[in-house]
């Protein structure tokens, strides 16, 4: 059975010429049309993902990878197209939702948790094993802005995993953290293998991508480029960015 | 492990539970930033009403001699209505553009942030009604059965406000000048209604056309109901030719949140990718 089911999507933004953003000019120049440049962002995507499958999405900047995500999180309205999702639904795409840097690790865990479904009561259950996971038991009450962007994430992901979920959509978790949280991440992703959950994770780090994924989709252009087994098509993508990039660097 | 029966039980209610969550968390979010970090902390919320007191009084409360028993209170209590509609349109003005980023990581019904940061203003409010309490006492006005209208007065300016705050909010995602407006249209107001002067002091055509809107219709009745009927506590009734007069600003009220709530809502699925 499939989680999620992906049928044709199209999306494209408009993007003004000139960006009309005062009453002032809309005032002096009524009739003035503005020009607006479109940009597809997604041309028709279709695309399925099994139950407790391990899903990754590759693509080069602007291939609307994070459009395409956002769209099956609901967050943006595709254009045309389907998307139908079964089970329970995460309900972020990025981690730190709504971290705050005046407030302390405290008041952002109990915000954070409570923006991705927790109550209060579970939130206060789950507030030791969360900062234990972090490693940040030391730093309670000191406000977020005086950690490291690599504390920040492992505060943010140590939160992230205490939300209960059938299906988790994630985008470019792992850009950031030192090594040792990093293999304490991919420990969670074995555990979420195991207990049949569905990922649809977004990542440059091919790396991970090829190891916990069992089938990814590369995405250029707003179109699906390959589809199939994760070494195969990141394997693919590989070998067409190395030789892009050779033609470039003889011309540097 | 009680939230996720509940979720397959009714995932309605769970769903409403949610969303009620995300709206308490962003408007105590607002109201901490406000005040976290000012050595003064929550008494600048109280500083604010009683700095326009004190000079309103001293200026205005000799030159309109309204002689008047209680008129402290009924100022102070103009003013921290006043204050309340500006804080709750001002906050609810920037509420979308600013949180771009929420928008864009988290799916939940955008309606929640201007309903959040109306609350905020509600409980600045709450608290400076506390000071206009003490007034009250400290005058030998006492609250009575009649002080319990204030209760759906209230709920009335916060449909009021929230509407325009919904309109504002919606613009301003379009058009950044929306700003100077509002900050022209909040000074203008001070001085157009009688917050600080009696409603006895404009022309008569003047007096029906303040009690259309419905601000000043709540503060002349929240007026009427602590300090009681005296010469300066004209009511839309008396303005606008008995009760049914009373239902025009009302009406007006009502007709504003509707309106606001409708162009909110159909602007409110592109919010993500605009802001």
């Amino acid at each position: 059975m499939s989680a999620i089911e992906v049928r044709e999507i199209r999306k494209s933004f408009l993007i003004p010429h000139e960006q009309r953003t005062m009453f002032k000019e809309l005032f002096l120049h009524p009739f003035r049309r503005v020009a607006y440049e479109r940009n597809d962002a997604l041309a028709g995507v279709s695309f399925e993902v099994e139950k407790g499958e391990f899903f990754g999405i590759i693509g080069p900047n602007g291939s609307g990878k994070s459009t395409l995500l956002r769209i099956l999180a609901r967050i943006y309205r595709p254009d045309a197209g389907e998307v139908r999702v079964q089970g329970k639904l995460s309900p972020f795409i990025e981690l730190g939702v709504g971290f705050n840097l005046e407030l302390s690790a405290r008041d952002n865990v109990w915000i954070n948790a409570s923006l991705l479904g927790l109550t209060r009561r579970e939130i206060a259950d789950r507030f030791d094993a969360i900062m234990e996971f972090a490693e940040l038991d030391r730093f309670v009450d000191q406000k977020l802005k005086n950690f490291s962007s690599g504390m920040q994430v492992r505060l943010a992901y140590s939160i992230s995993i205490q939300v209960p979920f059938e299906v988790l959509l994630l985008d470019e978790v792992l850009a950031v953290g030192d090594e040792g949280f990093q293999e304490k991440c991919f420990a969670t992703f074995d555990e979420m293998r195991r207990d049949g959950k569905t990922v649809v994770f977004v990542s440059h780090d091919l790396d991970a991508v090829t190891r916990f994924c069992d089938r990814v989709l590369l995405l250029r252009d707003g179109v699906v480029e390959a589809l199939g087994p994760a070494a195969e098509v990141v394997g693919a993508y590989r070998a067409e960015e190395a030789e892009r990039r050779v033609p470039e660097a003889s011309t540097v | 492990m009680t939230s996720e029966a509940a979720t397959v039980e009714r995932p309605h209610l769970a769903r409403l539970a949610y969303h009620l969550r995300i709206l308490r968390v962003i408007a105590e979010v607002e109201f901490k930033l406000k005040y976290a970090g000012s050595v003064l902390g929550y008494a600048w919320s109280i500083a604010k009403p009683l700095a326009y007191f004190a000079v309103l009084w001293v200026v205005f409360g000799r030159v309109f001699k309204t002689g008047v028993e209680n008129f402290p209170v009924y100022l102070l209590t103009g003013i921290v209505l006043y204050l309340y509609l500006v804080d709750a349109t001002g906050l609810a003005l920037t509420a979308m553009a600013n949180r771009g980023s929420l928008l864009r990581r988290l799916a939940f019904p955008a309606l929640i942030i201007p309903v959040s940061v109306s609350l905020t203003a509600l409980i600045t409010f709450g608290i400076n009604s506390l000071v206009v309490v003490g007034f009250a006492f400290a005058s030998g006005v006492f609250p009575d059965l009649g002080w319990l209208l204030i209760v759906p007065l209230l709920a009335e300016l916060f449909l009021f406000t929230l509407g325009i705050g919904l309109v504002l909010t919606t613009l301003f995602v379009r058009f950044r000048d929306v700003v100077q407006l509002w900050e022209l249209g909040a000074q203008l107001l001070l001085f157009a209604t009688p917050i600080m002067y009696p409603v006895s002091f404009l022309p008569s055509w003047a007096q029906k056309v303040v009690f259309v809107n419905p601000f000043v219709q709540v503060l002349q009745d929240v007026r009427y109901v602590i300090v009681g009927p005296t010469e300066i506590s004209a009511t839309a009734s008396s303005v606008l030719g008995g009760p049914a007069g009373h239902l025009i600003p009302i009406a007006v009220a009502l007709a504003t949140f509707v309106f606001g709530l409708v162009i909110f809502q159909r602007e409110a699925p592109t919010f993500p990718e605009r802001v």
